[in-house]
């Protein structure tokens, strides 16, 4: 599995001068197209992303509509250079073709990446202080790669010819977006999951709900991947439904709001996203999240050839409550699955989460108190806890009989833990809430991934 | 029947017996080298045997076991017989269905059984003891008891146990006919006594009391109300409606014959009280177990005889409250112990209590229009996650927390449970039973 991650990147918006409401969206999404785009697609172009739409294997036409400035304006990229270097277990990054003394860079956020390189070190991370004028100190936790000596503490290992952008996400934010109308289209190596799959795309685009707010963002889905530079063309595109309303509330209003830890997990078909709060009250802290992937078809490909799925939920700010304390609710990791159905793209595009349940089917379908999150959960068999396979159902009734479709990759189920716990034989997995696993390298967290269990 | 099926049809041999002749006074005849359907006189539906046995008017009402290797879904199976033709030899039997069946000459396997009123007529189980002392489980050694053990044609050769259980054990065990796999199986047709005592070697079989020397494990353990309506002790006990005095049913097995695994329907005529029970082995394991005895397993219905045909094996509430319907399970546990077994569907993970709204139970469901056919999903086998049979509040019993996916449970699928009951899938791979529970079928068509 070659995962890249954020692990908990550390943002105040308390006190930092953004200048609209939809600031806090901006920040988000370009923190997004900067791991998504460099951290884990970068090539060998200081300015060009990979895993946007792709026409003929060269970045589509409109691949984005953001800002001007957003990608790489002189206020959002600080600075850039091929010439990174680091050392095992050290934290100081290296990079002589920049002067690092003759800016401010303290505060900002490094952007590091090698063409092709499936090393955790391709992060970001945040510059806290400059050592000279060719190394800065950075903290490598929130990417790095686990380091025995240390514990499994992430940490650089060594390396030469980084590719690295220091970019400033105030800056970013202060941008402003068209609401709606901003966007930009994130492509999934299809094939990496599933044998003669198109790369699916995603288009994350801004709305006008919630004006009051600056908009929200929502999701449109193309299973084909047929961004043609306007529009998407293929028949199965499909909208997250409620995407102009309340209930598709996503990463808005942050600016009222105080720390938070931005989480992003990814490989070449998925990409996974939680902003969790930390304000003094930590049920209303704020808090949101996204899963997007490619995940196992279980269909035959003539049938179901591009399956990409995905879920969001915020519903009225980064609510941590929103994150779901059981296992899902309407729109959430449980319920909320957003996956085309070729023969129903507007009614029927809901789907639910179905495991097995371990403590067997009551005899009552009304009376089944006892579910996966209540029974002993240790398998004696690997002598390890017991993790669940999750499947996408149809959620809605309809006449057609749809239960197993495809099965999620990127997310397992076990028994209700605590937040921030290590699962697998290896620590390939970590619980988030819920008992929603997330994948995971077997690093040792330094910071929690939620801040606050529950 | 069940055990005329497995005798057979799939091959299974017997170990021992306590008044169960199945293969001596029960089998009328047998052998090799029958043949179906061949266009002579008798119809389609004659079988005609080998000259070594002769047929008589006797064999009208009998029970006719026929294993084909050729069409194994088509010819295999019980058929009652409803009248002989002397001049070829042959018995002609009923063939339940509108089709007739492929011919074949010469290649079936065959053996004749007394008939259903003869078996149905031999239980006498509510004999008491003589016990082997009080508290301790009665139905074995000299106990006179019907009961029989089965070896499977599988290569590890496990066996089965039928019990038809003393009064005794019954009234503690709300049990009045078990069915526990296992090892290790007498003459008598019982299984040894097992041991906590992990210097001892492994007694590997599912017939809890039996293994623990004590059917009334619950009872002194201060279990309450709920011990008479759901007992967590047992092996896995048939109430099939075949066991109520004037029930008619009309009987289904399926089986594997490499491995041995089964399952048997019953369903009754007066459209109630149906029911089924299985055993067998595990499949698709991950990882295998250290004992094969760990792969063996035993659903089967709890006390009450109004079990539906359904995939529940489950709690019922969390409150210790009563199973109305439903089954339970056993397995034998990674510790050498009996264990619970459950069969683990498909749930709704952000509301676990909402079956009615699992796709499987929409009312309106039909065929997935991506795949033009009924979706069929399989469904897994999970041993020692529960340590009794109803809620959380009850006293532990014998039954050990440990949990482990067993594999794939084998034949049955889940599927959408309105499709139409008792009735083939249109290209009559699958037969359905009720409440979504498929079968593989491949054979001739049925009366609905």
């Amino acid at each position: 599995m070659s995962s890249k991650f954020i692990r908990g990147l550390y943002f105040n918006f308390v006190g930092v001068p953004l200048a609209t409401n939809s600031a806090a969206n901006l920040v988000t999404l370009k923190l997004i197209y900067e791991f998504w785009g460099f951290c884990s697609n970068g090539g060998n172009s200081l300015t060009l992303p990979g895993g946007f739409a792709t026409i003929s294997g060269s970045l589509a036409p409109n691949y984005l509509s953001m800002p001007a400035g957003f990608e790489s304006g002189s206020t959002t990229l600080l600075a850039s250079g091929s010439d990174g270097s680091t050392s095992l277990g050290s934290p100081i990054f290296t990079a002589p073709s920049v002067n690092w003394t003759s800016g401010s860079y303290t505060g900002k956020f490094l952007v590091t990446w090698r063409s092709g390189s499936t090393s955790t070190d391709d992060s970001v991370y945040l510059i806290t202080q400059i050592l000279n004028t060719s190394s800065i100190l950075v903290d490598p936790t929130t990417g790095g790669t686990p380091y025995a000596p240390a514990n499994n503490l992430p940490s650089f290992t060594t390396r030469t010819g980084i590719n690295y952008r220091v970019i400033d996400l105030v800056a970013a934010g202060n941008l402003g977006w068209t609401t709606p109308g901003s966007y930009m289209i994130l492509q999934f190596n299809g094939s990496y999951v599933n044998v003669g799959q198109a790369n699916s795309q995603c288009m994350m685009k801004s709305y006008s709900g919630f004006t009051n707010n600056g908009g929200t963002v929502g999701f449109t889905l193309s299973a084909s991947g047929s961004w043609n530079g306007t529009a998407f063309t293929d028949s199965t595109q499909v909208q997250m439904p409620d995407c102009a309303n309340s209930t598709a509330d996503w990463f808005y209003n942050q600016n009222n709001y105080g720390d938070n830890y931005f989480v992003l997990s990814s490989d070449p078909a998925s990409l996974l996203m939680l902003v969790a709060g930390t304000t003094v009250n930590p049920y209303s802290g704020v808090s949101s999240f996204f899963h997007i992937e490619v995940p196992a078809r279980l269909f035959p490909y003539n049938v179901d050839p591009n399956p990409i799925c995905s879920t969001n939920n915020a519903q009225t700010s980064f609510q941590q409550s929103q994150i779901p304390s059981g296992l899902g609710f309407a729109s959430g990791m449980g319920s909320g699955w957003l996956l085309h159905d070729p023969f129903d793209l507007v009614n029927y595009v809901r789907h639910l989460v179905l495991a097995k349940n371990i403590a067997g089917e009551s005899s009552s379908f009304a009376n089944n108190q006892h579910t996966i999150t209540v029974v002993t959960d240790y398998n004696v068999n690997s002598n390890k806890q017991i993790l669940l396979d999750m499947i996408l159902a149809h959620n809605q009734s309809r006449t057609e009989f749809t239960m197993g479709r495809v099965q999620l990759r990127r997310a397992m189920l076990t028994a209700v833990p605590m937040s921030n716990v290590k699962f697998g034989s290896n620590g390939e997995w970590i619980s988030m809430t819920g008992g929603w696993l997330w994948p995971w390298d077997n690093s040792t967290l330094h910071r929690p991934l939620i801040p606050i269990n529950f | 029947m069940s055990t005329a099926f497995l005798f057979g049809v799939l091959g299974f041999s017997v170990v021992g017996q306590t008044n169960f002749p199945l293969s001596s006074s029960w089998l009328v005849g047998s052998g090799h080298g029958a043949s179906i359907n061949t266009g002579v006189s008798g119809g389609y539906n004659a079988v005609k045997l080998p000259a070594y046995y002769s047929v008589s008017s006797s064999d009208v009402g009998r029970m006719l076991a026929l294993r084909s290797n050729t069409y194994p879904t088509f010819n295999s199976g019980l058929f009652k017989v409803t009248a002989i033709s002397s001049s070829i030899n042959a018995l002609i039997v009923d063939y339940r269905s509108p089709d007739q069946p492929p011919p074949e000459t010469g290649t079936l396997q065959w053996s004749l059984f007394v008939s259903e009123a003869t078996f149905s007529g031999v239980p006498s189980y509510y004999n008491g003891g003589p016990g082997t002392g009080i508290g301790n489980y009665q139905s074995s050694g000299s106990y006179p008891g019907q009961r029989i053990i089965l070896q499977s044609p599988h290569s590890s050769s496990w066996q089965v146990r039928f019990c038809y259980e003393s009064s005794f054990d019954r009234n503690n065990t709300q049990t009045s006919l078990s069915v526990a796999p296992g090892f290790g199986g007498n003459s008598s047709g019982d299984f040894p006594t097992g041991s906590f005592d992990r210097s001892q070697p492994v007694v590997a079989h599912l017939h809890t009391p039996q293994w623990m020397n004590n059917p009334v494990y619950n009872t002194t353990q201060g279990l309450i109300a709920t011990v008479a309506e759901s007992n967590p002790v047992n092996s896995s006990y048939i109430y099939a409606p075949a066991d109520i005095t004037n029930a008619t049913v009309r009987f289904y097995a399926f089986g594997d014959i490499t491995t041995g695994s089964v399952m048997f329907f019953f369903r009754n005529v007066a459209n109630a009280s149906d029911s089924w029970y299985a055993f067998g082995v595990s499949q698709d394991d991950e990882p295998q177990p250290p004992l094969y005895a760990q792969k063996l397993w035993a659903i089967g219905n709890i006390t009450t005889r109004a079990s539906d045909i359904t995939f529940a094996t489950g709690l019922t509430n969390s409150n210790g409250g009563a199973m109305p319907s439903g089954r339970y399970g056993v397995a034998f546990g990674l510790n050498n112990t009996p264990v619970s077994c459950v069969i683990a569907t498909y749930i709704d993970i952000s509301n676990s209590q909402n079956y009615g709204g699992l796709p499987r139970n929409y009312s309106v469901a039909q065929d997935n229009l991506m795949l033009n056919a009924t979706e069929l999903q399989n469904v897994d086998l999970w041993a020692g996650t529960l340590n009794g049979s109803t809620g959380f509040n009850q006293a532990p019993t014998p039954f050990q927390f440990d949990p482990r996916r067993m594999g794939s449970m084998p034949i049955v699928l889940q599927g959408r449970a309105n499709f139409n009951t008792w009735s083939l899938t249109a290209d009559k791979s699958y037969f359905h039973t009720k409440n979504g529970m498929f079968l593989p079928w491949n054979g001739p068509n049925v009366y609905t």
